[in-house]
């Protein structure tokens, strides 16, 4: 696969230690296009092996508009289901970077290890000064290890080592979008997670119709007023929640997005620091990022502050455990009852739909209506729009706010894009796998 | 065709200059090179070789690490019929000067123009102005592109101007006009003025920018700008005239087939491991790129970025080794690679980790250059004797496919007929 | 005319270092741009932009606009700060002048509109 691809599927035995590379096929990606596709496929390929599947989208990392995602594809233990996370802030692109398309992991290590994963190179790395540290310990000491603070990571902290079924695998310190327990599956295999870094480059089939019809389309999207908003805010109040802005916007320091997406989808609310301040902080950790909106709106509605809030999701993305789960099956509504009740979360959490794709994305459109009517109808699309999303690596929440980010001009630039003619038929039929 | 066996002196005192002279033989086809330090200097392991390069760096360090054994070999080197290249201070390095220990290479009878007892005032402050020599100091009145033109002794009929970048070297006044091949004739709009432009005039315009300096049978040849320079093409192609000139070249004796061939699983191992380490150690460079940090060693500055020069310049020569089918490689090459890489990484994150704690790093600092030598000698030494066994017997064949005469390929304009 | 950033209206989204990159090495890659999203500070949400230009380095942070010059030393008593240094290895800005349909790619590509020309 000589275009908008590393060529390269990463086979890692845990039971023996063992590192294989397996050319990804241009065949497999006629039939399976990308993402998900085929991360589905390399699920059960291995399925004997118990699996984590981490994949990238055909798009990922190229100048398609807010082409920023990954995923992880495996068993949820919450679920039962194959399931599929997106991998979001600029962890996906790095994994693409670092040198692979996908990733297969299979069998358990005897002792914890890490995967560090750097141009090319996997070294399975001897996790032992880590386990047992948080996520944010844990992205810290590896940063200083490997020398480089722009190290990206997916890590487990105590949630996944002590195997709670809400476990998330976090990226870098922040909460996820995993709410199926896959930190759990981590901890189940000895593994702390991944370190991805890589100065890659990609090759594109025809670099320059590419990068003009992506600004054609990156032109198109910004004619939406939408964009004029940043933040987390502005989306729940779209969704009809009313308040946030005022319960929020005082500890608000900075909106960022997620690599090459137009709308800011991350907000940074300032803990222990001004959240007025505009230089760099002398504080080393003024406060959290969030993206998980309903993790969010859930403290809110426990009727915590936004700082106690803010604290509480800080709490569990150290912990490394499901903020949303917290929030909802804690049984507690003060912040030391909550940040005190992490070790024993228990209970379900509603996954609607088919129950594969993360409850993280808002259940629905986003700013535009995409001119959709009627509870099953959203349904069928949301689910869809997510299987879309996760084969061409698209940010998900952004690609629930854009119309201009149509199936039509995905093939269109994933064709141009590899040289491989790609068509509806395939992907309707790569859906039809995926969704059931 | 006989190809010359060219040494690149790579040794303690080189800044990374020499990687430079590395990229533009080999885009011309000149892969007959040799990695020198000063031990092989001193062993005399120079003796075989057609052209020595000596690029820029810190003259004092380098004469001071070739010592005396360097500086005869040197010698006789050059008189048994050698050429000589030396840019910036390997310009500076054979130039008469009773200063310890260059006075150990008092071999070219050129006298520097920017040198002077009392420093001139320095628009720019940096420590790029001057160096101390002795009592008095070298300084620099421009860097950056400046123009060059030749003069009837390069070629009788045709005068080119040319650019090339002054980073440090010397402007020179040379004791027979005969020997001067081009002059500073002008500056350019890149020119960076450290001084005011009238003292830059009067220090540089007019002067010798390169000089050829005969010594018994052959000769030494001083550039005072960066004429390897990668971004300065006719200056390349100036440097490859100079070298293609000394004609006929060395036979070549020792065949080279006797070196020990790696293939399959072992080569893959070797390589993975290199690469490993490269990738770890490239990572870490690429985040000292933007820490506000220089290191003083010896007389010359170093920055973060220079570390990522000679990792990028290796690491952009995996790729053909990882596609060959057959490496070349002495014995314990590959270990010493590998070794070597891996401590580069450890050093490296050592810098990165003071820098962060705001502690002193010049000491790793130190270390992680001096590996930064050894690793690159090591690796070209794998990379070169690859490359020129595609070649095929060195005794006149030529099996370069897809290359019909086996001429080195002329990589600008051609400055000569 | 020069590249103008408003660092306040970044949202940090690296479009503008991947089309620079494209621009030097006509595939996709982060090595070459001149223009770099600075985010080493990530839990601290301290983020900006770095541009080399020919001679100068422009440091657009979000408390405001820096400019050093390339060659010229620190001074001494200012407190050491992660801009100061040139790009050693990275080309100065060309305001893509080469790219007749686009003018310069960074300004074209931000999603935000928080690169303008001066």
């Amino acid at each position: 696969m000589e275009y908008l691809s590393t060529d390269k599927i990463l086979i890692i035995d845990l039971n023996t230690a063992g590192v294989e590379e397996e050319e990804l096929d241009e065949s497999l990606v006629t039939q399976k296009i990308g993402g998900i596709g085929i991360t589905k496929y390399l699920y059960e390929k291995y399925q004997a092996d118990d699996p984590i599947v981490i994949g990238t989208g055909l798009l990922t990392g190229t100048t398609y508009p807010a082409s920023a995602a990954g995923q992880i594809t495996a068993k949820s233990p919450a679920t039962g289901k194959l399931c599929h996370c997106p991998i979001i802030y600029k962890v996906g692109l790095e994994i693409k970077y670092a040198g692979f398309d996908y990733i297969v992991v299979k069998g358990r290590s005897e002792k914890p290890v890490y995967l560090w994963i750097h141009d090319g190179v996997a070294d399975i790395s001897d996790a032992a000064d880590v386990w047992g540290k948080d996520v944010w310990q844990t992205t810290d000491k590896l940063r200083q290890f490997v020398g480089d603070d722009l190290l990206q990571t997916m890590m487990i902290g105590p949630a996944g080592e002590n195997g709670s079924d809400h476990a998330q695998v976090c990226y870098n310190h922040w909460s996820s979008p995993d709410r199926f327990g896959f930190g759990k599956v981590f901890g189940k295999k000895n593994l702390k997670g991944f370190a991805f870094r890589g100065m890659g480059m990609i090759e594109v089939a025809d670099p320059e119709a590419f990068v003009e019809r992506s600004l054609e389309i990156l032109k198109a999207v910004k004619e939406n007023t939408f964009l004029e908003k940043k933040g987390i805010a502005p989306i729940l109040t779209a969704l009809g929640e009313e308040g946030l802005h005022e319960w929020i916007d005082p500890i608000v320091h900075r909106h960022s997005a997620d690599y090459f997406t137009p709308y800011a989808t991350n907000t940074a609310l300032f803990l222990d620091e001004d959240p007025g301040a505009v230089k760099e902080s002398k504080i080393e950790e003024p406060g959290i990022l969030v993206s998980d909106i309903h993790a969010l709106l859930a403290f809110k509605k426990q009727g915590l502050s936004a700082i106690d809030a803010g604290r509480a999701l800080k709490a569990c993305a150290k912990y490394g455990i499901d903020p949303f789960a917290v929030a909802e099956l804690s049984g507690n509504a003060t912040l030391d009852g909550i940040t005190g009740s992490l070790e024993s979360i228990k209970g379900e959490i509603d996954i609607p739909g088919s129950g594969i794709f993360s409850p993280w994305c808002p259940r629905g459109p986003i700013f535009n209506d995409f001119d959709l009517s009627g509870e099953e109808q959203i349904l069928a699309w949301w689910e869809r729009r997510q299987a879309i999303s996760m084969i061409f690596g698209i940010q998900p929440m952004f690609s629930l706010m854009c119309p201009e980010l149509t199936e039509e001009n995905m093939l269109e630039l994933a064709s141009m894009g590899t040289g491989i003619d790609l068509t509806q038929e395939t992907l309707d039929a790569v859906v039809r796998d995926i969704c059931g | 065709m006989n190809y010359p066996k060219i040494g690149i002196y790579a040794g303690s005192g080189t800044s990374h200059s020499w990687l430079w002279f590395v990229d533009l033989f080999e885009k011309a086809g000149l892969f007959d090179l040799v990695f020198l330090d000063e031990i092989s200097v001193q062993n005399n392991e120079i003796k075989a070789l057609d052209v020595l390069v000596l690029s820029g760096g810190d003259t004092f360090a380098v004469a001071k690490s070739l010592g005396p054994k360097g500086g005869l070999n040197i010698k006789c080197f050059v008189e048994q019929g050698g050429t000589y290249i030396g840019s910036c201070a390997g310009a500076y390095l054979p130039m008469n000067s009773s200063k310890t220990p260059l006075d150990l290479f008092n071999f070219a009878d050129v006298k520097i123009t920017n040198l002077s007892k009392t420093l001139p005032l320095a628009e720019i402050k940096t420590c790029k102005f001057c160096t101390a020599y002795g009592c008095d100091f070298v300084f620099h009145p421009v860097r950056e592109a400046v123009c060059l033109k030749t003069t009837p002794f390069f070629d009788r009929e045709n005068c080119f101007q040319f650019e090339a970048p002054l980073y440090g070297g010397p402007g020179m006044e040379a004791l027979d006009p005969s020997w001067v091949l081009a002059v500073y004739d002008n500056f350019t709009p890149k020119t960076n003025f450290l001084t005011s432009r009238k003292i830059a005039e009067k220090t540089l315009i007019g002067n010798a920018a390169v000089v050829r300096v005969p010594f018994g049978q052959g000769f030494f040849h001083l550039l005072g700008p960066h004429l390897e320079h990668p971004g300065f093409k006719q200056a390349n192609q100036f440097i490859l005239d100079i070298v293609l000139a000394k004609t006929p070249f060395l036979p070549k004796t020792k065949p080279p087939h006797t070196t020990p061939r790696m293939a399959g699983k072992e080569a893959k191992a070797l390589l993975l491991s290199i690469r490993r380490e490269l990738s770890n150690s490239r990572i870490v460079a690429g985040s000292l790129e933007f820490l506000p940090v220089q290191w003083l060693i010896g007389q010359k500055t170093y920055e973060p970025q220079k570390v990522r020069v000679y990792l990028e310049s290796l690491w952009k020569r995996l790729g053909f080794l990882e596609k060959t089918k057959m490496l070349v490689v002495k014995p314990g090459l590959g270990e010493t690679i590998t070794r070597t890489a891996g401590r580069t990484t450890i050093e490296l994150r050592r810098i990165k980790q003071l820098i962060d704690g705001q502690k002193e790093s010049l000491k790793t600092a130190i270390r992680v250059f001096e590996l930064l030598h050894t690793l690159s000698i090591s690796f070209f030494d794998l990379y070169f004797a690859t490359l020129s066994s595609g070649r095929g017997p060195v005794d006149g064949e030529d099996n370069l496919p897809g290359k019909s005469t086996g001429r080195p390929r002329p990589i600008g304009n051609t400055l000569t007929p | 005319m020069g590249i103008k950033i408003n660092a306040l209206k970044c949202t940090n989204c690296m479009a503008c270092e991947m089309v620079c990159s494209y621009h030097r090495d006509d595939g996709f890659a982060f090595l070459s741009a001149c223009i770099v999203a600075y985010r080493a500070r990530e839990k601290k949400d301290y983020f900006g932009v770095l541009l080399k230009e020919e001679d100068l380095l422009i440091v657009a942070r979000p408390e405001g606009l820096e400019i050093n010059k390339i060659g010229e030393e620190a001074d001494p008593d200012k407190e050491a700060d992660a801009s100061a240094k040139p790009m050693l290895l990275r080309e100065g800005c060309d305001l893509c002048e080469d790219m007749d349909d686009y003018g310069p790619m960074c300004l074209a590509f931000c999603p935000v509109d928080a690169i303008t020309l001066d």
